[in-house]
């Protein structure tokens, strides 16, 4: 059973909160320095992105805040590592991006693939209490548990750059970094995985 | 679903809002000729916004709590590791059990084919050159007299265990009628290196 706890939260508030106080990158090298306080606020302003990620990724959320975790000890331990020529952004996104598919390939190895997992079933799944009925947020959440079925069966180096770009709003240039391949190949991956949930999700979209 | 090849690009840019100008303006016009490609350009648009819509997760309460924790353990295990006694006293001594090991095991005599064994670390010194001048054919002489064949002085059993002086005798080239029929040059034994 969902519950109606507080507001959707939306990717502009997101950005909003990124835009006021020090620059990511500022805030990096204040914990390069040794400011505890720096690495805090980074990681509230990447845990949830970075979740959200990480789920449309691998599909489910235990694993996917188990990743989120080792993202952030890592930034942890090479602090160092960064330097000012990429976006700190950039430099979070490849970390997690990589444990992501190592957990992929590990899962592909073990075989093991619960179907269960690809859903909402987290407690913490917050919704809008403004003017929708349960039903219509009965139907948003089959419809979305739904979407992120078929992006879980897109083969993962489609699932990747749909979900950074369509789902994450990053633009081309930053999933070109984040996945080391040419823009061109980026924007031939997006185009291929787009044309392939539109397939799938067509019946789904017309009842929209 | 299959667009037209020549648009494909277009429609795709279109649909991220990164088409202009001439092209732009082509790409509509192209749109009010052909259908399936107006219909795929909507569809693709309805899927891309759809994904845009899906809602945002949050990390569990504790998320940030746990995370504490973890980087507090590490970084007392980094920092405690080699002060704890408990770690370092096991960590030296099999440290300093490696290092006898490694001693013993260098130190140790080694067996030659015939089962005796040799001196560890002793370097026989090669015959000298029969092509040196008086003087180096004078040393080579001393050379070759002061020259120690641990072979001579050592003899042992098969077993490795030192023979008393009745049975070094009976084992002495001299005394063996094998030896003694045998060639000379087969009652040196040298031991090459």
């Amino acid at each position: 059973m969902v519950k109606k706890i507080d507001k959707t939260v939306y990717k502009s508030d997101l950005k909003n909160r990124q835009s006021s106080g020090p620059s990511d990158e500022e805030l990096i090298e204040r914990f390069q320095r040794g400011d505890l306080y720096a690495f805090d606020l980074i990681v509230k302003r990447y845990k949830d992105q970075l979740l959200n990620f990480v789920y449309r990724f691998v599909g489910s959320q235990e694993e996917a805040e188990d990743i989120v975790q080792e993202t952030f000890l890592r930034v942890y331990r090479k602090r160092k590592a960064y330097k000012r020529i990429a976006k700190f952004s950039t430099w979070i996104y490849t970390i997690a991006g990589n444990l992501a598919r190592t957990e992929l390939r590990r899962r592909k190895r073990r075989k093991l693939y619960s179907v269960t997992d690809m859903g909402y079933e987290n407690k913490d799944y917050e919704i809008s209490d403004e003017g929708l009925s349960p039903e219509s947020h009965v139907n948003e959440i089959i419809q979305e548990e739904i979407i992120q079925k078929e992006i879980n069966k897109l083969s993962p180096k489609f699932r990747e750059v749909i979900v950074l770009r369509d789902v994450q709003e990053l633009s081309y240039e930053e999933i070109s970094k984040i996945i080391k391949v040419p823009i061109g190949t980026v924007k031939s991956r997006v185009n291929r995985g787009r044309l392939k949930l539109q397939k799938k999700l067509k019946y789904l979209m017309e009842k929209k | 679903m299959s667009l037209c090849k020549r648009f494909e690009d277009e429609i795709f840019d279109y649909v991220d809002g990164l088409l202009f100008g001439p092209r732009k303006k082509e790409l509509e016009r192209h749109f009010e000729e052909c259908s399936p490609c107006s219909r795929a350009f909507k569809e693709i648009k309805r899927v891309r916004n759809r994904l845009r819509e899906l809602r945002s997760l949050r990390t569990s309460a504790d998320f940030e709590t746990v995370l504490r924790s973890r980087i507090s353990l590490e970084r007392s295990l980094r920092r405690g590791a080699l002060n704890n006694w408990p770690i370092r006293i096991p960590l030296y001594a099999a440290a300093g059990a490696l290092i006898v090991i490694a001693t013993l095991f260098v130190l140790q005599p080694t067996k030659d084919n015939t089962g005796n064994i040799n001196k560890p670390l002793n370097i026989v010194p090669s015959l000298s050159n029969p092509n040196l001048s008086d003087d180096s054919n004078t040393n080579s002489q001393i050379h070759q007299e002061n020259v120690f064949y641990p072979m001579d002085e050592m003899k042992l059993s098969v077993k490795g265990v030192p023979l008393s002086s009745g049975e070094m005798d009976r084992h002495s080239p001299a005394k063996s009628d094998s030896v003694q029929n045998s060639r000379p040059d087969q009652r040196i034994q040298t031991v090459e290196f």
